[in-house]
């Protein structure tokens, strides 16, 4: 019986990380960027050949006049008849943390027609995580990995704590990430925005940036629902009758817009990013838009 | 009984029902349909949104409309409404139906016996009672006859069925009788006569006794199942003649009359042809003496019943063949006369030998009298003269002397040519005569006749001489004698007087006459009894015997006609079989009487009272089950397939049929697909597996095209030359089966078009495996499909056509298979094609040998493995190239090239 479990689990993670894949593979503009992205980037928390912040020496520089005096290096500047600037190497840290809500109401598909919003959170972050090992980058699931890793091994463990993973919410109220982390937290964000404010906050502690990949069902948003009508809660929880279900229609969608809109406001305040992505969409849009917002990030 | 002028309701009480249907119409409104249930993770989002959820909630008015038509209908079936047509008078009588049954209803009975069951339901439903009686003798002793309940009667009209024998009028007439002063029939009675339709002794009886119980009805079969007779068949020298009867009717009808062997195989088949008015048509079966003794019953095809059947017993097996010997005995058995005829009779007949005395014991069919054994006794004069066939055979006896048993007279001496004091050189024999029975055997040019007897001039008219010399001397002469027949061969048994028994023509005359003989008479003595061995069931089936039937004494079964106790069958007496047949010889059937007594000639099906609560009920039940899956559907449970609102749900349900389809925009796909990209066609079968082959085979001879080419073809297409437009495809892959439907004229001018247009089309039998067999016959499918299209002469692929070379260099064409020719159009440059061919036509399953499945890999196996797959797919390759750049290739700029590397 519990291999039967088993062989189900892997199907489902074969699936997954096929759609995901495909999903990647279909952007060959993500792909060049990719490349370009593997091209600069050196593994691990690496110089990005620049000066920026740093603690490793990158060069020496002429002194210019807007550079004030405390930034010559008096030693370099000693051995010649020159003032010198020393520079550090920028160095970040290139680790992505990837989070997929695993809570009930992500277990929901309003048809038969589209995926279930956590299936298709795993796949844009597998097709994501793909993009990003390509590039070299280092990719771990928040909460279930500590160690970041990359290459095609990397991505297989990856794919498979993205599909199967339990996306507890205790990872990201407690999050164990190094600072200046990247993170992509995909979730439905029903809850009120006030907690997702409090849990945001430790990111913000940590000065880690990242990317909220919203998904919504079509249902959730569409609210085509009309006559007497039982809605249940995909948690445990009480359920509403509603006689005519279309009366509810233009509050819901009104307030359905005002959570979307503080949603954004919070992600903007903190400098994420707000990716918003319908499971009727091909899963390409999201990892594009996901993408081009890790990418600006960088 | 409520009645509304012609509608009427058996059980009115139940209309009252109709009154609560207004209390209906408000429980039903009040109830509404189970809310529909639905997970929503936004729960938090939807609390506290407004809602009328307080007021009353109420089912769709349609719903509830519908489920009132429900109850309505449900209440007025139970009604039980009748719809009586004003023309119908209502029976209140008791019924008493006769039915015929004897051998003459066979063909008829299951219609009689659903007439029957219908007048049993129409009094069972008005609780009338019914007697039912049959015309037949049963085997059984029959059940006394009373009105009774309609199931006893539905159960004596199980039981009862078709009899081998004829029905006896006269007996149930005495059973009426009988009932009816025991008082266990009493009138008035509603009487129905369900009748054969002939006329015998009894129908009189039977129509008077009815008439005194009531009004009487005959219904008489239609004029396809009326009965059929075959008479006992009549010998003619090319087969048999058999005689068939029905009761004379004014309209033309056509039977086949089939021979069946002992084994039932059919061994002869004719079409008998009533004309319009006549009772009686004969039909002369041609067929060889030794098929001929196969014979064991004659019968009509497709009529069941013991009528149309002709059992022959062992009357015309071989004939039986008795040679008189000879007196004079010289010694030399294998030189005399009789051997000669022994020899030439053994294959076809059981020549018997003995004296004259010995052999009219039991008289056989057929007499041989040789010269050396003539006799003038008078018996066999007699024997002649009761049917008996007597060959003689000339001879220096009867040059000498004349006698009675003669066909013509002979002038004394007889004839002597060629030898060596003779000018005039032995004749030969001249071709049969049209009106001769030997017509159409050869004259046999090598045998010359040295001696004959002459006929005198006068005596020998041309009906009675069947063979000549060719100086127009009689060779053989024949005449009619009685009920029998004298053939005179002028010539001598053996080979003294003449080649002709040497000769192979010999036992093929000797076979054209014995093919007069009626067989032998029965020639058991008449002591003794004759018991059944197979007897004939009411439907014309040899079966086991009844265990009624009995012995019949020899001496009256000549007498004897069929009864429970004489079933008709075969029967046995010793190693002699005899039938005995349903219908005597010569018997007549007349039609039945229009002036019965009381008859009233009626047809079955006139207006009738129409009860509908069946389909009431029915209608229901269905819409019952309708309203279950609307309630369902409003519930969420199921997706209706069609749209969710109510008004679209109810108009779906009456309209769906009648969805119309976008023709056009259908049409207007299909000649984007085909035109926008360059495509093999098909043309399907309607068998999938051929379907499936033939796309998949283009299929892979699109993909090696791809990777061998320039050409680079889409996805095969199927089109349908009935409908479809052809133009758009350089080449058409035609699979043709074996029962390949004719095509439509305008089939036929669309692919006749495309020819001409330059298409090409090619016509695969797929079936060079098994070509063998048509033994050179043409592909039925193929003759049928070709036969509409305009196709020129054909020629097989030459040795330099362009289809040799137009892209490898082939010299075979094989598919599946290999080896049988490949056609292609003659002379093409006679076409307004540019001298390509517009057919290829072949056997070779070429789809089989192209054909690849999704991953690319073969899908059917090839006779010649690999390299005749690499091989198939070349002349593919070819046969594209060819559609594509026709005799480009025939161009003379290559023949250099091609030399070069053909000259290795």
């Amino acid at each position: 019986m519990a291999r039967g479990v088993d062989r189900h689990k892997e199907a489902q993670v074969v699936k997954l990380r096929h759609e995901g894949e495909e999903a990647a593979a279909s952007l060959p503009a993500l792909l060049a960027e990719a490349e370009r992205i593997a091209a600069t980037v050196a593994q691990g928390v690496h110089g990005r050949r620049r000066s920026g912040v740093g603690e490793t020496f990158w060069q020496y520089r002429h002194h210019r006049p807007e550079d004030g005096r405390a930034a010559i290096d008096w030693r370099q500047s000693a051995r010649s008849d020159q003032l010198f600037v020393r520079q550090n190497e920028w160095e970040a840290a290139n680790t992505i943390w990837l989070w997929r809500d695993g809570s009930a109401s992500m277990r929901f598909a309003s048809s038969k027609h589209v995926p279930q919003k956590a299936d298709r959170a795993a796949v844009c972050q597998i097709a994501v995580a793909a993009l990003l090992t390509q590039g070299g980058e280092r990719v771990s699931v928040l909460g279930e990995s500590a160690v970041p890793r990359t290459g095609a091994l990397g991505l297989e463990r990856t794919s498979r704590r993205l599909a199967l993973g339990p996306g507890a919410m205790g990872s990201v109220e407690a999050p164990h990430i190094s600072r200046y982390g990247r993170v992509v937290l995909a979730s439905d964000f029903l809850d009120p925005i006030e907690t997702w404010h409090a849990r945001m906050s430790r990111f913000t502690a940590q000065e880690c940036q990242g990317v909220l990949l919203r998904i919504v069902d079509p249902a959730e948003e569409d609210f085509p629902y009309s006559g007497r009508t039982r809605f249940e809660p995909a948690e445990a929880g009480d359920s509403l009758l509603f006689g005519r279900a279309e009366e509810a229609r233009k509050t819901y969608r009104t307030r359905w817009r005002e959570h979307g809109e503080a949603l954004a406001e919070l992600a903007r305040s903190r400098g994420w990013a707000l990716v918003t992505h319908r499971t009727d969409r091909p899963a390409t849009s999201a990892v594009l838009a996901l993408y081009r917002a890790l990418a600006r990030e960088a | 009984m409520l009645s509304f002028g012609p509608l009427s309701f058996a059980a009115p009480w139940a209309l009252a029902g109709l009154l609560t249907l207004p209390a209906l119409w408000l429980l039903l409104r009040a109830t509404p349909p189970a809310p529909k249930r639905a997970v929503f993770p936004p729960l938090r989002l939807l609390r506290d949104a407004p809602d009328d959820n307080e007021t009353p909630h109420h089912a769709p008015w349609w719903l509830v409309l519908f489920r009132l038509l429900i109850a309505a209908l449900i209440i007025i079936g139970l009604a039980r409404p009748v719809w009586t047509p004003p023309a119908v008078e209502i029976e209140d009588r008791p019924i008493l139906i006769v039915m015929d049954n004897g051998w003459a209803s066979a063909t008829a009975w299951s219609e009689m016996e659903r007439l029957a069951a219908r007048l049993i339901d129409e009094a069972d439903r008005d609780g009338r009672s019914v007697a039912l009686a049959v015309t037949a003798p049963a085997v059984d002793a029959p059940l006394p006859l009373r009105l009774d309940s309609a199931d006893s009667a539905r159960r004596l009209l199980s039981s009862a069925g078709p009899q081998p024998w004829f029905a006896d009028r006269t007996a149930l007439a005495e059973r009426i009788e009988d009932a009816v002063s025991g008082d266990a029939l009493t009138g008035p009675l509603a009487v129905t006569w369900l009748s054969n339709g002939l006329d015998d002794s009894g129908a009189r009886d039977l129509a008077g006794t009815l008439n005194d119980l009531g009004s009487v009805r005959v219904i008489e079969p239609d004029a396809g199942r009326a009965p059929l007779a075959i008479d006992a068949p009549e010998a003619t020298t090319e087969g048999l003649r058999v005689t068939v009867r029905r009761a004379a009717a004014d309209l033309p009808m056509s039977v086949d009359i089939v021979a069946l062997g002992q084994d039932g195989r059919a061994l002869a088949r004719a079409p008998a042809i009533f004309d319009g008015g006549s009772g009686t048509t004969s039909v002369d079966i041609a067929l060889p003496l030794d098929l001929r003794n196969r014979i064991a019953s004659l019968r009509v095809d497709a009529r069941p019943g013991a009528g149309s059947v002709r059992l022959l017993g062992d009357r015309w097996q071989r004939p039986r063949v008795g040679l008189i010997e000879a007196n004079a005995d010289d010694g030399q058995p294998l030189l005399s006369d009789l051997h000669y005829v022994e020899s030439a009779i053994t294959p076809v007949s059981v020549p018997y030998r003995g004296d004259l005395d010995a052999l009219l014991e039991e008289p056989p069919a057929v007499l041989v009298m040789v010269d050396d054994a003539r006799s003038d006794d008078e018996r066999i004069s007699d024997f002649v003269l009761e049917g008996g066939l007597l060959i003689r055979f000339a001879g220096p006896r009867l040059a000498a002397r004349g006698d009675d048993l003669l066909p013509v007279d002979l002038r004394q001496g007889g004839r002597l040519l060629g030898g060596a004091l003779n000018w005039e050189e032995p004749q030969r024999m001249a071709a049969f005569g049209a009106q001769s029975p030997f017509a159409g055997l050869p004259a046999d040019a090598s045998a010359t006749i040295d001696s004959q007897v002459l006929a005198e001039p006068g005596s020998a008219t041309p009906d009675r001489v069947w063979a000549r010399l060719e100086d127009g001397t009689p060779l053989v002469t024949a005449q009619r004698r009685g009920r029998g027949w004298i053939v005179l061969f002028h010539v001598t048994a053996g080979p003294t007087w003449s080649d002709l028994p040497l000769s192979g023509l010999f036992p093929r005359m000797l076979e054209r006459v014995l093919g007069l003989a009626e067989g032998g008479e029965v020639s058991a003595s008449l002591s003794g009894a004759w018991s059944i061995s197979q007897a004939l069931d009411a439907g014309g089936q040899l079966a086991n015997a009844p265990v009624s039937a009995r012995p019949i004494p020899a001496e009256t079964f000549s007498q004897t006609r069929v009864s429970p106790s004489a079933p008709p069958g075969l029967y046995r007496l010793g190693a002699a079989v005899q039938a005995l047949n349903t219908v005597p010889a010569d018997f007549a059937l007349a039609p039945l009487p229009r002036d019965l007594p009381g008859a009233i000639f009626a047809g079955f099906d006139g207006p009738r009272p129409l009860r509908f609560e069946t389909p009431l009920l029915v209608a229901a039940l269905i819409m019952m089950i309708l309203d279950v899956l609307i309630a369902l559907g409003l519930a969420g449970r199921i997706r209706l397939p069609f749209g969710a609102t109510a008004a679209a749900g109810a108009a779906a349900v009456f309209l769906m049929p009648a969805m119309p389809v976008a023709d056009a925009q259908e049409a207007d796909a299909y000649v984007l697909e085909a035109a926008l990209d360059l495509r093999f066609a098909y043309v399907p079968t309607g068998d999938s597996v051929i379907d499936n082959r033939s796309r998949a085979g283009l299929t892979g001879l699109s993909q090696q095209l791809t990777r061998r080419s320039a050409m680079e073809p889409g996805t095969p297409m199927a089109v349908n030359p009935e409908t479809d437009e052809l133009i758009f495809f350089p080449m058409i892959y035609w699979p043709v089966e074996r029962d390949a439907a004719e095509l439509s004229e305008e089939a036929a001018a669309r692919i006749t078009a495309y020819l001409q247009g330059g298409g090409l089309i090619i016509f695969d039998t797929q079936d060079a495996d098994v070509a063998a067999l048509r033994a050179g016959a043409p592909h039925p499918g193929l003759i049928t499909i070709l036969d509409s299209i305009d196709i020129p002469p054909l020629a097989q692929i030459s040795s330099d056509h362009v289809l040799t070379r137009s892209f490898y260099l082939l010299q075979e064409f094989p598919g599946r298979f290999s080896g049988s020719p490949v056609w292609v159009e003659a002379n093409p440059d006679g076409a307004s094609r540019d001298g390509t061919s517009g057919v290829i036509i072949g056997a070779h399953d070429w789809a089989s040998a192209w054909a690849v499945d999704e991953n690319g890999r073969p899908m059917a196996p090839v006779d010649g493995g690999e390299r005749q797959r690499e091989l198939a797919q070349r002349f593919g390759i070819n046969v594209a190239m060819y559609a594509l750049t026709g005799n480009y290739k025939a161009d003379q700029v290559h023949i250099p090239d091609i030399l070069e590397r053909l000259g290795q």
